[in-house]
């Protein structure tokens, strides 16, 4: 359509024709959009909030600063933090004294903890004598009484731990899931956390994330390849195989390998009764047990965008490859198989990624070492309480795991001319 | 390559060929092929007709369920494709997309493990003689489909074979660029004195490039021949049927004198045609006659019939007019546009006939 712009016409008709049509076309693309409301409403609500919670409650740090404001402020401004004066003792006793009575006490204990060894029983030892009677007394004695309630006091750690927290939000949990030492012994030296050894349980996530992920790989390549080159009853007999494993639970599958495994299992009746063994070997509760679970329920995972991939692959390429004077494998490796790479690299990622967040299957049928980062999640979420130390493990591990697949994920959305 | 192949041998024999895929039906039957060296071979019939099938065969890819293929006398129909040194263009061209121009027509020399300079030196001489040496780096997907089609050629060609094995390559190409492209491949095949084998079911195609032509349908092939022997002088119906457009007139054989047959049509109209073998006096024959054999005039003569016009169809150099005889049967007479003879209206009543000589009795 030609709007002719004649000096009969005003000029502002034919800047209203210009934005009558932008509008038309916004307009378009907003009921374009429409179709995916819903989806979008169901993300904003169970993806993007609970992220964001996730992220708050992960630098959220506010159990010191909220019992204890003064006498943080005192320590923060004072020349010496570690080594207070007595007017900070008697602070510090008159907002325990307050804590106990708004039911801020446990939280701060449990976050002394946290941060020096031995604090939640310094808080504890200190709020039960800090008492009316004791406010009365004078700064020298209050300071007496609270070093003869527990000797951390008398020590820099407990004040370097309350110094750190001091602020609502800090890197304080960020820091203890990527491994720093963020506790302190009572000596005010840096104590290190003998119980959660973050990066090797990072290193274990990811190497049998890796195990996992070039077994299937091993096992799925020449697997999708009969799928996808069978046009008969083999082939949908191999789909039906491999989709089978989708109509049962995760649980149920990680169930049946407690049953494949177990000490008088059906794996070690078959061995002993093959003669290969003469004791029940111990294949539950193994390294061994996790990754063949795991490659069983990722198989899936990793064929089917091969499978989609190799389809596309037209059979002729390989009968040129071979009529110009290639061998089979020749044929196969150097034309069939570059042509099948963004499939292995979308099975792969998927599978890779899928591995990291793996929880319910090693935590059946692995053993206490083969814990994957999302078992530590669970345990400091349900049973230790320590959100703040489960959401920032998360974040390390949806981070880790964004920073591992966005550069393979263009590779292949490039490579795979907008089959993914 | 044995050279000393025997003088009444062709170069590529298949003898007493047969496949099956599953037991029962026959997708080739009882096939004998002699194919001269350097010789334009075309394979054409409808889809279905075994064509394929057998250049598959030629090629390695499928295995004749009976008899043997021998190329130079050497037994060859069992070895595999990469064994037997047979260039072949693919429908679709079958370009490696992962590659450019020259590693796929390079690949067929680097797989015979030739040191790069050589590669790189046949390659550029394949290319030029494609036209498309400017191209030498791109991806087959940044071509046009002729170009595409030219590395097709290339590539089979790279490895110097003699025998070139070429299914519907011009297939996927529209018209102009595919009547260019025929004379291409035709002074190539020349040029290189190959043996081609060339399956297409695009008539036209066949009649213009082929030495000799194998009209196949139904797993056998129906007639082998040259183009003019295909057209002018059909064997049996569906040749005559299948080349070109043919006018058949189904009846019984009432006399046969010598070359001329006559037949006696359903409402008793008498027609004559040449005898062949098909022929068998009180059987059942078909005449088949050429629309351009045909003759239509205003007035009745000799051995004409009468006729109706039920269409006429202007298609610029020429008239396609539509008549019905008495009968009922339809028959097609095709007549220069300039011609004053006769500019038929639908509805008019005409005679057409036809000289015995152009007709051909042939199996009902």
């Amino acid at each position: 359509m030609e709007m002719p712009i004649t000096p009969e016409m005003p000029i502002t008709q034919a800047e209203q024709a210009v934005t009558d049509r932008r509008m038309a076309a916004a307009r378009r693309k907003l009921a374009a959009m429409l179709p995916a409301v819903p989806l979008i409403a169901f993300l904003a609500m169970f993806l993007v909030i609970p992220l964001a919670i996730i992220v708050k409650t992960a630098f959220q740090d506010r159990e010191i600063a909220a019992a204890l404001p003064a006498t943080v402020e005192q320590i923060v401004l004072s020349a010496s933090p570690a080594l207070p004066g007595d007017d900070v003792f008697a602070t510090l006793v008159d907002e325990l004294r307050a804590a106990k009575k708004s039911g801020l006490l446990r939280p701060l204990a449990r976050r002394m903890e946290y941060g020096v060894e031995g604090g939640s029983a310094a808080i504890m030892d200190a709020s039960r004598l800090a008492t009316e009677d004791l406010a009365t007394r004078d700064a020298a004695e209050i300071r007496q009484a609270v070093i003869d309630s527990n000797p951390a006091w008398a020590g820099p750690g407990v004040w370097q731990a309350m110094a750190a927290g001091s602020a609502s939000y800090s890197l304080f949990y960020l820091k203890w899931a990527l491994g720093a030492d963020v506790k302190f012994k009572a000596d005010g030296q840096a104590a290190t956390d003998g119980t959660y050894d973050f990066p090797a349980i990072y290193l274990r996530t990811i190497v049998i994330s890796l195990v996992v992920t070039v077994l299937t790989v091993l096992i799925g390549y020449p697997m999708a390849y009969v799928v996808a080159t069978s046009s008969g009853l083999i082939g949908k007999m191999l789909v039906f195989l491999v989709l089978l494993p989708f109509w049962t639970s995760l649980l149920v599958r990680t169930m049946s390998w407690i049953v494949m495994l177990q000490r008088n299992g059906v794996m070690n009746d078959l061995l002993i009764a093959g003669g290969l063994v003469s004791e029940p070997l111990p294949l539950l509760y193994t390294r061994f047990a996790t990754v063949l679970a795991m490659v069983q329920i990722q198989l899936p995972f990793t064929v089917l965008p091969m499978i989609s991939v190799m389809r596309a692959i037209p059979p002729s390429h390989v009968r040129a490859a071979r009529s110009l004077g290639a061998s089979p494998l020749t044929a196969h490796l150097s034309v069939f198989m570059p042509q099948a790479v963004p499939g292995i690299a979308a099975g792969a990622l998927l599978t890779f990624v899928l591995c990291l967040g793996f929880y319910l299957t090693p935590a059946l049928v692995g053993g206490p070492g083969d814990q994957m980062v999302s078992f530590f999640i669970a345990r400091f979420t349900n049973e230790q309480l320590n959100w703040g130390l489960a959401s920032a493990l998360s974040l390390v591990l949806i981070a880790g795991a964004t920073v591992i697949a966005l550069p393979l994920s263009r590779y292949i959305s490039t490579h795979s001319s907008g089959r993914f | 390559m044995l050279d000393a192949a025997p003088s009444d041998h062709g170069h590529v024999v298949l003898s007493a060929i047969t496949k099956t895929y599953d037991g029962r039906h026959l997708v080739v039957r009882d096939l004998n092929l002699s194919i001269r060296r350097g010789e334009f071979l075309t394979l054409l019939g409808p889809s279905g007709s075994g064509k394929t099938t057998t250049l598959m065969m030629l090629a390695g890819f499928e295995y004749p369920t009976t008899g043997e293929i021998r190329i130079d006398g050497a037994p060859v129909h069992m070895m595999p494709p990469e064994k037997r040194n047979i260039g072949m263009v693919f429908q679709n061209y079958a370009l490696f997309p992962h590659m450019t121009v020259a590693e796929n027509v390079g690949y067929g020399l680097k797989v015979r493990r030739l040191p790069r300079a050589e590669i790189d030196r046949r390659v550029r001489a394949v290319l030029e003689t494609v036209h498309l040496a400017q191209l030498a780096d791109r991806r087959p997907g940044m071509l046009s489909g002729g170009q595409q089609q030219r590395v097709a050629l290339a590539r089979a060609l790279v490895f110097e074979p003699s025998i070139v094995l070429m299914d519907e390559p011009l297939g996927a190409l529209d018209k102009k660029l595919r009547e260019h492209l025929q004379f291409e491949i035709r002074q190539i095949a020349q040029r290189f004195n190959l043996t081609v084998v060339y399956v297409t079911h695009d008539q036209y195609e066949a009649l213009t490039m082929s030495d000799r032509i194998a009209i196949f349908n139904d797993g056998k092939v129906q007639q082998l021949g040259s183009a003019e022997d295909i057209y002018a002088r059909p064997e049996n119906r569906f040749v005559a049927e299948f080349v070109g457009d043919n006018n058949c007139l189904k009846g019984r054989v009432t006399e046969t004198r010598g070359e001329r047959t006559t037949l006696r049509l359903a409402d008793g109209t008498q027609v004559a045609a040449r005898t062949t073998g098909h022929v068998v006096t009180g059987g059942l024959s078909t005449a088949a006659i050429r629309p351009e054999a045909l003759r239509m005039s205003g007035q009745p003569f000799e051995g004409s019939l009468a006729a109706k016009v039920s269409d006429s169809i202007f298609c610029g150099d020429q008239i396609r007019t539509v008549v019905e005889l008495a009968g009922k049967e339809s028959l097609v007479v095709k007549s220069a546009a300039h011609s004053a003879a006769i500019h038929p209206v639908k509805g008019q009543t005409v005679h057409v006939g036809w000289a015995w000589e152009d007709a051909w009795a042939l199996d009902a």
